[in-house]
């Protein structure tokens, strides 16, 4: 099946977001500025955006729940999330039915964002984190934003061209 | 039957809430132990994380060693001092430990050591950067087990919070949690006992109550006392940097610098304590 590879990649994208913490723990992030990389919820946003409604939504699924047994190990948090991200990537595709890379780019932020705030109210429920909501703001969300503006730009395109090729029912 | 129990949409949304909620507080409790198909993702996700770690470590060593190569001879003749001084110390060291062995025999105690060590490489952080835990490469295989300490050359890092087959991940003492505790010593002409309590994000530093009545000089060392059963006695946690009453005025609470640099550490050891057997639970955190 084409579409393993698909999955391959993902759970590589999201083994290298933990080496990307480990490798930037004494540079990048050492301050109080945190940069979290979110190139599988970019990667996801293209899988809904070239690929199957069904394949993006079982993917979600399935990523979500990895990534919640490999990073906390508290399960429900990611996996329910990426699934509601790609829901709603499904419907603003097929409001604006735009190609554009510049417009999945924007949505794959968008997504980011939703992603950092939910995780963020999430946890704080749980009791998992003591965050104030101005520090969660300034010193978490902007500069994550930002940084993940950046990948997303930088793997846009070949995320793109990864979709349309390996999956069975790109255009 | 009402129009509300013939909804499908509905009542899936619902029994998928109901799910969602009952797992996430199941899992979020602080567990012991892993059901093996965690076990098996993590142990699975963390191998191929040592694989893309290997040449992203290498990449990154390279970057930091180019920056530090400018300091490497004041370093260097820096050292050399501190080495004139060490040959000393390791005399003496030498010394000390002969008379506590003849002193040990004369009183008749057993002697063997405290504790043993395991090494580790770290290989992963979690990566949404939320939770402070650290992932290693040694497992269960390697006879880690959950709650045991966690130290680097400088000193304390913080435990094992849950075990695979071939990989573990540590909680570092800066993490949040109630029952993340420590019994620690103030070494002094008479040593004060406490407990760690928890962490001060602000400051960075380790909250240690102890004793209204303790006097503590702001300088000296924290250890392990290994009054707990987990933690072996005499790991060096850091030193106080200043005392000054709790909240209500019945205790002091002492803040204690973490001597090892929570953010910068490639390898670790695992400290399993054998002088004591009892290690079922939470003992000493």
């Amino acid at each position: 099946m084409k579409n393993t590879l698909l999955f391959i990649i993902g759970i590589i994208l999201l083994v290298s977001e933990g080496v990307y913490a480990n490798a930037t723990a004494t540079n990048l992030n050492s301050g109080q500025w945190v940069f979290v990389l979110h190139i599988l919820v970019i990667y996801l946003v293209y899988i809904t955006w070239y690929s199957d409604k069904w394949i993006s939504l079982i993917y979600a699924l399935l990523f979500g729940l990895i990534f919640d047994i490999s990073n906390a190990g508290i399960i429900g948090v990611y996996a329910v999330i990426f699934p509601f991200i790609v829901y709603g990537c499904l419907l603003i595709k097929d409001a604006t039915e735009s190609q554009l890379l510049l417009t999945v780019n924007a949505v794959a932020i968008g997504a980011v964002f939703v992603v950092e705030a939910l995780v963020y109210l999430e946890y704080s429920i749980l009791g998992q984190i003591d965050m104030a909501l101005p520090d969660f703001l300034l010193y978490r969300l902007v500069p994550t934003l930002l940084f993940n503006t950046i990948v997303a730009l930088f793997c846009g395109y070949p995320f793109m061209r990864l979709c349309k090729e390996k999956s069975q029912f790109g255009s | 039957m009402p129009q509300f129990f013939l909804n499908k949409k509905l009542i899936t949304i619902l029994i998928t809430i109901i799910v969602v909620v009952v797992v996430v507080g199941y899992t979020a409790r602080d567990r012991l132990n892993l059901t093996w198909p965690e076990k098996f993702i993590k142990d699975t996700t963390n191998f191929v994380q040592m694989v893309i770690d290997k040449p992203v470590n290498f990449f990154t060593g390279v970057v930091d060693h180019a920056g530090s190569v400018q300091n490497a001879l004041e370093e260097n003749e820096k050292l050399k001092k501190e080495l004139d001084s060490q040959v000393q110390l390791e005399t003496q060291v030498y010394e000390l430990e002969k008379e506590n062995e003849e002193l040990k025999a004369l009183n008749g105690l057993e002697n063997k050591d405290d504790a043993e060590y395991i090494g580790a490489k770290v290989i992963g952080r979690s990566s949404d950067m939320w939770h402070e835990y650290v992932t290693i490469d040694k497992g269960s295989k390697s006879g880690i087990e959950a709650n045991m300490a966690v130290v680097t050359a400088d000193g304390l890092v913080g435990k094992v919070k849950t075990t695979n087959t071939f990989s573990s991940t540590v909680q570092l003492l800066t993490s949040l949690d109630s029952t993340n505790r420590i019994s620690a010593e103030v070494q002094g002409e008479t040593p004060v006992y406490g407990v760690i309590e928890g962490y001060n994000e602000e400051t960075g530093t380790l909250q240690l109550t102890v004793n209204l009545k303790a006097d503590i000089k702001v300088g000296s060392n924290v250890i392990s006392s290994g009054l707990g059963t987990v933690f072996p006695p005499g790991l060096l946690i850091g030193k106080v940097t200043n005392v000054e009453l709790d909240e209500y005025g019945l205790s002091k609470v002492a803040e204690v610098q973490p001597y090892a640099d929570l953010n910068d550490f490639g390898y670790v050891k695992v400290v399993k304590r054998t002088d004591v057997a009892a290690t079922d639970g939470e003992g000493d955190l």
